[in-house]
């Protein structure tokens, strides 16, 4: 990949790539670290990587720092007292689906929400998802499966209250 | 496999993924057909698809963008480089007491680190038009190895290896690699933990397995580049700036070249 591609790459996909972190991460400053190192590592391997792999290469680049990064900072633990915080806002009225899958993509597990992220807001097939997250095709299956479940579970719930 | 009461969420949602045949699909329509409340079902499962929320979008991405040839960084101060700093200094030090006293190591030693700079520093700073950034092409590695002072560098950099949740001991326990000449002179071990940074999993992976040439030389190439941001840090260049990136890339420069400076020792050591 050339210097030209490489530029090219964080035109096509730094904002696609910002997204899928930042859904998980739910806090910009924190997605933009991972971004930004998924594509210092893309730089550094940029003569050994061609273009047409580098969009899977940096998404399971960033994957795997975001992984690092919830580690180290124990954001796990964060993450769920907003998802407390969320619950407890459900009798507010909200009308926007949108919004109430934002939510419920919240209450899934980490592992879940990456590969549903990655089928819907990329369209990636089961095999590629498998490819960035080392993940076996049967496993991303069986992922996909279980967060559709959640997330079904969840509207209905929501559709209950309201 | 035929669609039941126990089944059909499967195909559900295999249809919301568009991921069922023809002939599924024939059966989960005929299935829904007989059993029209699931068809609910079926809308819930099509509104968990996901749309990627466009207001969301990665500000300023110049700032990631390369230009050719060898980038230049740029500085902003903190207590941790200040610290990164020094403990360099000292590593030039030592490395600088044996390359003038070949006597007492019995080898010409020429590591091509930034320590080929140092000796020239005071000079150097004083000439505010120098071009200061290496040239990578010119540097190539050295045949022969000097002992260095075991005692020196593990010391210093212990604590900043440990601030960046490193396990020292870990890394102190690794048993030394033996390398055939052509890779001890390509200085391979170094290179692997020098590029593998504070990413200790991958540092302990990779420093044991083997690599092909190419891989080690862009590897060189890759710790010359760092070495030259090094160099930046230590103010050897003038091209500067307060950016808050560059900030963070120099925290991981640094970290490097610690890490690099450790092994080369280690392993010579052993």
């Amino acid at each position: 990949m050339t210097t030209k591609e490489y530029n090219e790459i964080v035109d096509l996909w730094a904002d696609a790539v910002f997204r899928f972190i930042f859904k998980q991460l739910r806090h910009e400053e924190d997605a933009r670290d991972v971004v930004q190192n998924a594509f210092e590592v893309l730089w550094k391997q940029h003569a050994d990587i061609k273009a047409e792999k580098a969009k899977s290469y940096l998404f399971s680049t960033a994957y795997h720092n975001m992984i690092d990064f919830i580690r180290k900072q124990k954001r796990l633990d964060y993450v769920e007292e907003i998802d407390e915080s969320a619950k407890g806002g459900t009798s507010d009225y909200q009308s926007d689906l949108k919004e109430v899958l934002d939510k419920a993509l919240d209450t899934l597990p980490e592992i879940q929400k990456s590969v549903v992220l990655l089928r819907d807001y990329e369209g990636y097939s089961y095999e590629e998802i498998g490819g960035i997250l080392e993940l076996s095709e049967s496993q991303v299956k069986v992922y996909i499966f279980r967060a559709r479940q959640a997330l079904k579970k969840y509207l209905v719930s929501i559709h209950h209250i309201i | 496999m035929k669609v039941n009461l126990d089944n059909y969420e499967a195909f559900l949602i295999d249809r919301v993924e568009g991921a069922l045949s023809p002939s599924d699909e024939a059966e989960l329509d005929a299935f829904l057909m007989l059993h029209p409340a699931i068809k609910e079902e079926l809308a819930l499962y099509e509104a968990t698809l996901l749309e990627p929320d466009t207001t969301i979008v990665y500000r300023d991405k110049d700032a990631l963008k390369k230009k050719d040839g060898v980038v230049i960084p740029l500085f902003a101060a903190s207590k941790w480089l200040m610290a990164a700093a020094a403990v360099t200094v000292i590593f030039v030090g030592v490395r600088f007491m044996n390359n003038t006293a070949p006597e007492q190591s019995g080898a010409a030693y020429q590591p091509a680190t930034v320590e080929n700079t140092v000796p020239q520093k005071d000079t150097e700073m004083q000439d505010e038009n120098a071009d200061h950034s290496f040239h990578l092409a010119n540097t190539a590695p050295q045949q022969q190895m000097a002992p260095v002072r075991e005692d020196v560098a593990p010391q210093a950099v212990r604590p900043l290896l440990t601030a960046q949740g490193i396990p020292v001991k870990d890394i102190e326990a690794l048993p030394a690699r033996q390398l055939t000449p052509r890779l001890k002179a390509m200085d391979m071990d170094a290179m692997y933990a020098y590029n593998k940074g504070y990413n200790y999993e991958n540092m302990m992976k990779d420093v044991y397995e083997p690599a092909d040439n190419n891989t080690i030389v862009d590897k060189w190439n890759d710790a010359l580049a760092t070495v030259n941001d090094m160099s930046s840090v230590l103010g050897l260049n003038k091209k500067q700036s307060t950016d808050a990136a560059a900030s963070a890339r120099v925290k991981t420069t640094s970290i490097r070249i610690l890490g690099f400076e450790y092994y080369n020792r280690k392993r010579i050591n052993n």
